[in-house]
């Protein structure tokens, strides 16, 4: 078996014309907790929908558990946990009997488990899933993966829709979930606490481009927010790799810079900063400068030196 | 695979029963119609050349509503992130689309049989014959007509189905009419499943979900 359980290899898709995601190289390690991040439109809803073999890619192909995407066995398929995003469960379906239905075609089924979820969501059992807010549809497709006790579990914006109780319920339950061993998840989301606070991985999509896939840590220690001042006139530009954002005021300069290293530290110091101040910076304000339009990112994605990758 | 099946039946209960019902009071019109005498001959013939119609649209109804629900309510693609591949949801669903030509046909056909026998010549001398020559022409004409709308669901147009099936019926009769049931009417029947059903699994098997 792989150490990934997700490996895609250089996936292009094209939507009538328009190409959505251009050669994505993911990988996600056994065991480990992927935060998927980008904005309305980035393309994580079709990364996802192509590794679960919904949807055909233009270019490229993913392996997962160790099958073709596109062609996923039933002994795949039934290892596989997956929360659409919208939870895209049968409107005409009571809940008991949607969950009739996964027990019968889920390879691992654990009625005890899910008896627990529901008990703790408080989804009644007879009322059809169109009939159920948003939130306990979400309560109750999230229920529905995670007692198939699956060995990869895909969340696409799983917490959307829920209130913060249930948002809380559910990422206790999913750090539950990957307490067992070699359990990965994957999950894309928009609320940058509950990636902060889970993940131990993170990939940024931006127009397409996977600009970041490294641990959280790692990118934290890789992205930096630099106020320099100068004595005199700052110079007009820093010739260095990797400035994501820029900001002038007088003699100070905010630059953001991804893939820092010493060298990068060492080159900065030629131009003779008065002072030169590290400012921390949290998982949201490294997405808004990773994905904020304008930014040099792309471009330095494009010749070769992504934001932060292994 | 039972319960996909199942699922097929029990999402399209309205067709499986309106199947049934409509069967039985078809059934129950020939095999009572014995005793209005030439009335009766009459009725048999109108009825045996009228029914596909209806029943050729009801088939081919099934097979868009299939296809037409399972697009709305993206039944495929919840199916299909769980231990079923694709190939499962198709097989299942041709199964159910062919168990409700069944329950549509055979009670027809039967009691029509019956009839023809009672009329014509020695009822148990010829029934086996006769069964054979109605019952598999109709059930390959029901199914077809079903597969044209399995493979014909997907664009949002659903007047070409209605209008290929009624073309199969109006070209299918006359010829069953004038040269009789015989291995033309198979094959022409059999290639235009076999058609229909690699067009629309090719597209099942192809599409984003």
């Amino acid at each position: 078996m792989s150490e990934y359980a997700i490996q895609t290899e250089n996936i292009v898709k094209y939507f009538d014309g328009r190409c959505v995601l251009d050669g994505i190289n993911l990988k996600v390690p056994q065991g480990g907790i992927y935060g998927l991040l980008g904005r309305n439109g980035a393309g994580k809803t079709t990364i996802i929908r192509i590794l679960l073999g919904l949807e055909p890619a233009t270019r490229g192909g993913a392996v997962v558990l160790g099958a073709s995407s596109w062609q996923l066995p039933v002994s795949v398929l039934g290892q596989i946990g997956y929360v659409a995003e919208g939870h895209n469960l049968i409107p005409n379906y009571s809940v008991r009997r949607i969950a009739e239905l996964y027990r019968n075609l889920s390879a691992n089924w654990n009625e005890q488990f899910f008896r627990r979820l529901i008990e703790t969501f408080r989804l009644p059992m007879e009322r059809k899933v169109s009939q159920l807010s948003r939130g306990m549809r979400a309560q109750l497709n999230l229920s529905l993966a995670m007692a198939t006790e699956p060995k990869l579990l895909i969340l696409d914006d799983p917490t959307l829709g829920l209130d913060t109780v249930a948002r809380r319920q559910f990422l206790e339950l999913a750090v539950e979930l990957i307490s067992h061993d070699g359990r990965t998840i994957l999950f894309s989301s928009h609320i940058l606490s509950d990636v902060e606070r889970l993940a131990d991985r993170i990939g940024i999509l931006r127009a397409g481009k996977l600009v970041v896939d490294c641990e959280l840590e790692e990118l934290k220690k890789r992205a930096r927010k630099l106020r320099l001042i100068f004595d005199g006139q700052p110079p007009m530009e820093f010739p260095i790799t990797g400035i994501i954002a820029e900001k002038r005021q007088g003699r100070e300069v905010l630059l953001t810079v991804a893939n820092w290293n010493e060298n990068k530290q060492t080159f900065l110091n030629t131009f003779k900063p008065a002072s030169c101040t590290d400012i921390p910076m949290t998982l949201e304000e490294i997405f808004i400068e990773c994905t904020a339009s304008g930014t040099d990112a792309a471009v330095d994605y494009e010749q070769g030196e992504p934001i932060c990758s292994r | 695979m039972f319960t996909l099946i199942a699922r097929e039946i029990e999402d399209n209960r309205v067709f499986f029963i309106a199947a049934a019902i409509v069967a039985a009071i078809f059934s129950a019109f020939f095999v009572y119609g014995q005793f209005y005498g030439e009335t009766y001959k009459v009725l048999i013939g109108v009825g045996t050349i009228i029914i596909p119609i209806p029943a050729a649209i009801a088939f081919c109804a099934m097979g868009v509503a299939q296809i037409y629900w399972d697009k709305t309510k993206k039944i495929s693609a919840l199916l299909a992130t769980l231990a079923v591949t694709r190939r499962h949801i198709f097989i299942a669903r041709v199964i159910a689309g062919f168990l409700l030509v069944l329950i549509g046909f055979v009670p027809i056909a039967e009691a029509i049989i019956m009839a023809v026998s009672k009329i014509d010549m020695p009822f148990p001398s010829v029934r086996g014959g006769l069964a054979f020559e109605i019952m598999i022409p109709a059930l390959l004409l029901g199914f077809a007509c079903y597969c044209i709308g399995l493979q014909a669901g997907w664009p949002s147009n659903k007047v070409t189905p209605t209008l290929g099936s009624l073309g199969l019926v109006i070209i299918l009769i006359p010829v069953i009419l004038i040269k009789g049931f015989g291995w033309e009417i198979y094959a022409i029947l059999v290639l235009l499943i076999s058609a229909c059903l690699i067009r629309a699994w090719y597209r099942f098997s192809t599409a984003a979900l």
